[in-house]
Parts: C-alpha cells; sequence; structure tokens
C-alpha cells in the first residue's frame, strides 16, 4: 500500500511543465507594463482635476466669505440701498459643489477578487493572532466594529486602529454582545477570539460571497443598510442534514473606502442562526 | 524603494511561467495567457494590501484561482441560466474546465489527471497544487487560505481517493 502511494505521488512530480515561449511571455509582460503605466497616467490626470476642483471649491467659499461680509458692510452703511435681494450664497455653493467631478478610479478600484484575497488575508491574520496585520487592513479614521451577532448597534465594541496591535494581550473584559437565553458575553479580546470570532471555521466556507447579499441569512440585507457605502464579504458555512440546516455560520467582514480610496475594514460581524 | 511596475515587472520574470503552469493544470486548458496578464495587473492594483504574510509567488497563486474560480463560474452562468438548480459543489469540480485539452501527448498522465479532476474540489486543489506543482504544505496553506493540518490531512484523503480509482489500481497493479 505505501508502495502504492509512493507511486501516485512520483507519478504526481512527474507531470510535465507547461511553459510559454520566450516571445508570449515578452508580450504579455509589454502588456502589463502597458496598461500599468496607463492607470498611473489616468491617477495622475485624475489627480489634477481633483486638485484643480478642490482649488475651485476653495476659492468659491473664499467669494462667498467676502460677498457675505461685504453685504453685512452694506447693510451696516446708512448710505446704501437697502431692501434688495443679497445674493443667494446658498444656490452658489450647491452649485460648486455639484460641479465636483466624480472620482471614478476610486470607484474602479473596488475588485472582487482583490478584496476576497484581502479579506483571506484578514482571516488569515487573525488565525495567526498577528493583529499588527489585521490593524493594518483597519479604516484609520472608522476604526474597527466587533460583533458576534447580526447587529450593529450603539454600543458594540469598537478598537481605534492603533488599539488593535496589542489587544490580545490585553486583560479588559468587554461586552460583546448578548448570547444563548440574552446571557451576556463578557469576555477579554484573546477569549472572544477563541471561542466567538473562530476564524478557522471559515478556511473551509462553502461559499464566499463578494459584495453580494447571501438571501439565505440575510433576505433584508441588513448590514448594508447599516453600511450604505460599503463592500462585505462573506465567507458562508451551510448548515448540516443533522441539524436540518440550522446550524449554518457566516462571518462578514465589512470594508469602507479611506480617504485614498483604499478599501479599509470597518467590521467584523458573525452571524449565525437565531431561533 | 521599487515603484509598482518594477516590482511587478520583477515578479512577472520569477514567477510568470509558475503561474502559467498552474494555470494550465487548475483550469485544463494551455488558453490561459490572458488570465496570466491579468494575474500581474490584478496584483500591481491590489499591491496596497500585501502584507508579506504570504509569499508572491503564493499571493500571485491565490490570485490566479480566484480568478480561474471566477472565469469558470461565468462560462458555467451563461449556459445554466434555465437550469432550476446552482449546483456549485459540481461547478467547482468541473464545469469549465476542459482537461481533455492538456497531456495529449501523456496517455497514462491524462488518465490520472481526469481521476483527479473527478475529485471532490478539495482535493482536486491540494492534489495540483501539492503533487503537480510541488508547493510545500505551507504554501499550499497560504494559496488556500486554509490550515496547514487541512491541508495534509486533504492531500494524504486525495492520494488514498486516487489508489483507490479502479483504472488507476488496474494499470499500475494488473
Amino acid at each position: 500500500m505505501k508502495d502504492n502511494q509512493k507511486n501516485v505521488e512520483e507519478n504526481l512530480n512527474e507531470f510535465p511543465s507547461y511553459r510559454m515561449s520566450q516571445p508570449t511571455q515578452d508580450l504579455l509582460h509589454q502588456q502589463i507594463m502597458d496598461t500599468l503605466e496607463n492607470s498611473n497616467v489616468r491617477q495622475k490626470r485624475q489627480g489634477v482635476v481633483l486638485m484643480k476642483a478642490k482649488i475651485g471649491i476653495v476659492t468659491a467659499v473664499a467669494v462667498v466669505i467676502v460677498s457675505i461680509l461685504s453685504i453685512n458692510l452694506l447693510n451696516d452703511n446708512p448710505n446704501s440701498s437697502s431692501g434688495e435681494n443679497p445674493i443667494p450664497i446658498d444656490q452658489d455653493v450647491d452649485q460648486e459643489v455639484e460641479q465636483t467631478p466624480v472620482d471614478e478610479e476610486d470607484n474602479n478600484l473596488y475588485d472582487p477578487v482583490l478584496l476576497k484575497e484581502q479579506a483571506i488575508e484578514i482571516l488569515q491574520a487573525i488565525h495567526n493572532r498577528n493583529l499588527d496585520v489585521l490593524s493594518s487592513h483597519v479604516h484609520t479614521e472608522k476604526g474597527l466594529l466587533v460583533s458576534p451577532n447580526f447587529s450593529v448597534m450603539d454600543d458594540t465594541v469598537r478598537f481605534e486602529k492603533n488599539e488593535l496591535p496589542t489587544l490580545i494581550d490585553s486583560d479588559t473584559t468587554y461586552l460583546w454582545g448578548y448570547g444563548e437565553a440574552n446571557t451576556e458575553i463578557q469576555l477579554t479580546p484573546a477569549d472572544y477570539f477563541d471561542t466567538h470570532l473562530q476564524v478557522e471555521r471559515f478556511f473551509e466556507s462553502d461559499e464566499v460571497f463578494v459584495d453580494t447579499q447571501n438571501q439565505e441569512v440575510d433576505p433584508s440585507n441588513y448590514l448594508k443598510t447599516v453600511f450604505p457605502d460599503s463592500k462585505i464579504v462573506e465567507f458562508y458555512r451551510a448548515g448540516t442534514e443533522q441539524y436540518s440546516g440550522m446550524d449554518w455560520k457566516s462571518l462578514n467582514l465589512v470594508f469602507e473606502q479611506d480617504e485614498e480610496g483604499a478599501w479599509r475594514l470597518v467590521a467584523i460581524v458573525n452571524n449565525l442562526f437565531t431561533p | 524603494m521599487q515603484n509598482q511596475r518594477e516590482i511587478i515587472s520583477n515578479w512577472f520574470n520569477l514567477y510568470s511561467q509558475d503561474v502559467f503552469n498552474f494555470l494550465v493544470y487548475y483550469s485544463g486548458t494551455v488558453d490561459v495567457e490572458d488570465l496570466v496578464q491579468e494575474v500581474f495587473i490584478k496584483a500591481a492594483r491590489g499591491l496596497s494590501t500585501y502584507r508579506n504574510q504570504s509569499t508572491p509567488k503564493t499571493w500571485l497563486f491565490s490570485i490566479a484561482r480566484n480568478l480561474a474560480i471566477d472565469k469558470a463560474k461565468k462560462k458555467e452562468t451563461k449556459f445554466s441560466q434555465t437550469s432550476i438548480a446552482f449546483q456549485e459543489e459540481a461547478l467547482n469540480q468541473h464545469v469549465g474546465f476542459s482537461p481533455e485539452q492538456i497531456l495529449i501527448d501523456h496517455e497514462e498522465k491524462q488518465v490520472l489527471y481526469r481521476k483527479i479532476n473527478q475529485q471532490k474540489k478539495k482535493y482536486r486543489e491540494v492534489l495540483i497544487l501539492r503533487g503537480i506543482q510541488g508547493l510545500s504544505v505551507s504554501e499550499t496553506a497560504q494559496v488556500l487560505g486554509c490550515k496547514e493540518t487541512a491541508v495534509r490531512t486533504n492531500y494524504h484523503r486525495a492520494i488514498k481517493a486516487l489508489q483507490n480509482e479502479p483504472n488507476w489500481r488496474e494499470s499500475h497493479e494488473g
């Protein structure tokens, strides 16, 4: 039997290697470099347009402020003619804001394959308890919300990005949410990672949904209502026959864009069947 | 510090043939140049999220795998828009892959390769990555985003499953 096993493995190792011809490889290399060059140029142009738009808005605001001051001065002056409609200040500002170009490049930065990759890296980082890496994925301004249930409230536990690297060593107990029979889930971060987050369960997910509503477990698309501008990666494990499919589980990683347009983690939300 | 294009150019020179070879076996066709190109463009765009947790090679393989799965799904969706049930498991295993296109000159290997493609997805993947591509347990786990123990267990079981295939036994024991 051992020999047979070796035989199979040897056979696998001896499968021929397929290689691209040199001209094909060169051509692909050139095409990739051209694509990257073009997108760099587009990004630079986008930057210039944005800068112009910002300058435009600043100028408009300055004009409005000067106008307000002038009107006040004129109104204060008893010799000036009064009763005329002042300059429609609000309308001017709105017009300028509406003229801000839509940042197409930012929208283009969303790539389902890459977001899935990022989510898998985050799972690996949590599994390795490497919270430096986890922190590097977290949104700088928004921090990270963590919920054991499919709900995000005002009192949901939230960590700042810079709190995360040392979180695993913290002795502080947090109220993460409520478990079976409404019992409080009060645990240290390390214990919460071990007993509730349990990312390992999702390494072999039945399905990974990237910005796609999972009708099975969230027909109302709840998380999207809480995070309307987000992209969500959901790791889903279907239930087993033994429990009539009721033992399904899912883990949702919620991403939002930062100022530079990069997708950053803002929430980790577990979800499982609740009667 | 290297810029994005330099890094990708460097990675392309080092790993493009490995990525190509992997995609040939994963997709079952030699027509994968477009996918190779897409892998490196996506890697360039995602460079800011690369955290050195995995090696560049396993990260590229991981992107390649996801792209190949996506491509197979799109192909399947086109053909099955009228079908009643969406058979995810079946889709992941076979649909979109046309194994007969490769190994034409290696009859015995082709038989084995067909058997590999008939295995469960998790077995098929470890057989291709560990067995054919020769990645280590740790590298395979990085590509698949799973634990090393899962790779060991699945590989062991996959090899056993192959041994128990009647055709394989006949050709090697008979």
